[in-house]
């Protein structure tokens, strides 16, 4: 097989994510703080749990920053990757029945996936809609003074729900990007931008028919 | 030990504000110039250094003006909002009833402001701290009455044991219903019971109280379901992703060392030791 590397995300995308993703690791740390009380050993590195809540106010401008600026350097590719987020076709069930056997790092034939398989789908419709209410309450809760008491009090639990979904989410995110021999191939992409084409084939065989096909038309 | 309260007769207030001064006394808390607020009261709310105030209500009635003095201040409820909705334990239910901050924990983020029905709660943002009546908690565990209660000149203030205040109410109730017939009995049944129990000479919305005092559903909600749900959330995902990291470890190690095998490198290996 050839050593070939594909690119997968531009360089935009790629520092957008690790902003995003050190900003999540900062807000979900210093939010269980309050959220519970097995981190707070750690309330120290902030200046205690008063400069945590200032820590986390602060990595939130910054993963909001990050989204806008994906969208707004990249709207091709994040546009994409949220239409294919929210299209859900055969191949991503197909997907989701091995997953358990990836999860477990076991190899098992997949339906040919597109751009972002089926998982990834799960993945980004899990950050997207709690990223979305996370905000939102976030920002009911910083500015409290603007709004009504009934919806503060209407924040502060799902602020405490979609934390937990979208740390879950994240947790999972990690460990198949990371740490699953089969799967940590997938980091390539986030890093140096590039996956090899043996990946490629093996995880996205309809976005290497598609790559193909639009490069055979030329 | 048995629960405490204070009884507030505001038929029998004459809106001295002994209570004011004597709590800023006892507390140590600095003299603050408010606006004008157009009557005769003194600041329009409690602060996070005033922990007491005596709000002024001016009524026109039927049979007359009517003026009345409420003493506002932490109702030490016997189902706290405040408690239940802190997350970082810096408010507890004192065995003797009163509702005590726990300083050092207290992080000022306000959690608990919204979830108080009388709206007592005050946050200090300078000092990142919520501020609020502590029934005395240093004065009442060592046998003596609160500052408000000692200072009470028409004994418009009394302290002493829930039940016993719960009995004087109703003969206090009596001899209010003297001059106003409306007057009822306010914290006795609402939120288990406050530690405050007021004699109201009419119905409890004309003096800024809730008349069915309730903490929010979301409250509940919150501390009950989204709490536990939450950290088994948490907690299940790392254990699972920890397993599935071993395992598939595991298995790639074993699919490594059969690959070895296949080529046959690993005999040549041995040999070579």
């Amino acid at each position: 097989m050839s050593k070939k590397m594909i690119k997968r995300f531009s360089p935009v995308v790629r520092v957008t994510h690790w902003m995003y993703a050190i900003s999540f690791i900062i807000l979900a740390i210093t939010g269980y703080m309050l959220f519970g009380d097995k981190l707070d050993w750690m309330a120290p590195m902030f200046g205690g749990i008063e400069g945590a809540m200032i820590a986390h106010r602060v990595a939130a401008v910054f993963l909001i920053a990050s989204i806008v600026i994906s969208l707004l350097m990249r709207p091709k590719e994040m546009l994409s990757w949220i239409k294919d987020s929210f299209s859900f076709t055969k191949a991503d069930i197909g997907f989701l029945k091995t997953f358990p056997h990836k999860f477990l790092g076991i190899k098992k034939e997949i339906p040919p996936q597109g751009f972002y398989n089926g998982g990834e789908k799960i993945n980004s419709l899990i950050q997207i809609f709690a990223g979305a209410i996370l905000i939102t309450t976030g920002i009911v809760m910083w500015f409290r003074d603007y709004f009504s008491e009934s919806l503060l009090v209407l924040a502060i639990p799902l602020h405490g729900l979609f934390f937990a979904v979208a740390v879950a989410g994240a947790i999972g995110h990690i460990y198949l990007a990371l740490l699953n021999p089969i799967s940590n191939e997938a980091i390539g992409a986030m890093t140096t931008g590039k996956v090899s084409e043996k990946y490629m084939i093996e995880n996205h065989g309809q976005w290497y028919e598609d790559v193909y096909k639009a490069s055979q038309k030329k | 030990m048995t629960r405490m309260a204070r009884l507030i007769d505001i038929t029998r207030c004459t809106a001295c504000r002994g209570c004011q001064v004597a709590c800023k006394n006892w507390n140590q808390l600095d003299g603050e110039i408010g606006e004008f607020t157009g009557t005769y009261q003194s600041h329009i709310d409690n602060s996070p250094g005033r922990w007491t105030m005596i709000k002024f209500y001016e009524q026109k009635k039927p049979t007359g003006l009517e003026w009345h003095f409420r003493k506002n201040c932490c109702m030490h409820c016997g189902d706290p909002g405040c408690v239940k909705a802190c997350p970082n334990n810096a408010l507890k239910k004192a065995d003797n009833g009163a509702v005590i901050r726990i300083e050092e924990n207290c992080i000022g983020c306000g959690y608990c402001v919204p979830h108080c029905p009388f709206g007592i709660p005050k946050i200090d943002e300078q000092a990142e701290k919520m501020k609020k009546c502590s029934f005395c908690y240093d004065r009442i565990s060592n046998g003596m009455q609160p500052a408000c209660a000692k200072t009470c000149v028409p004994r418009a203030i009394v302290y002493g044991t829930w039940d016993e205040m719960a009995a004087l109410a109703e003969e206090r109730l009596v001899q209010a219903k003297e001059h106003y017939p409306n007057s009822i009995i306010y914290g006795k049944d609402e939120l288990d019971g406050l530690g405050v129990i007021y004699i109201l000479p009419d119905s409890p919305d004309q003096f800024d109280l809730p008349v069915n005092p309730t903490l929010a559903p979301t409250l509940g909600l919150w501390k009950d379901v989204v709490h536990p749900f939450g950290n088994f959330v948490l907690g299940a995902s790392i254990v699972a992703t920890g397993l599935a990291f071993l395992f598939s470890r595991r298995k790639a190690f074993e699919a490594k060392e059969s690959a070895k095998l296949e080529e046959g490198g690993y005999h040549d290996e041995q040999k070579n030791d």
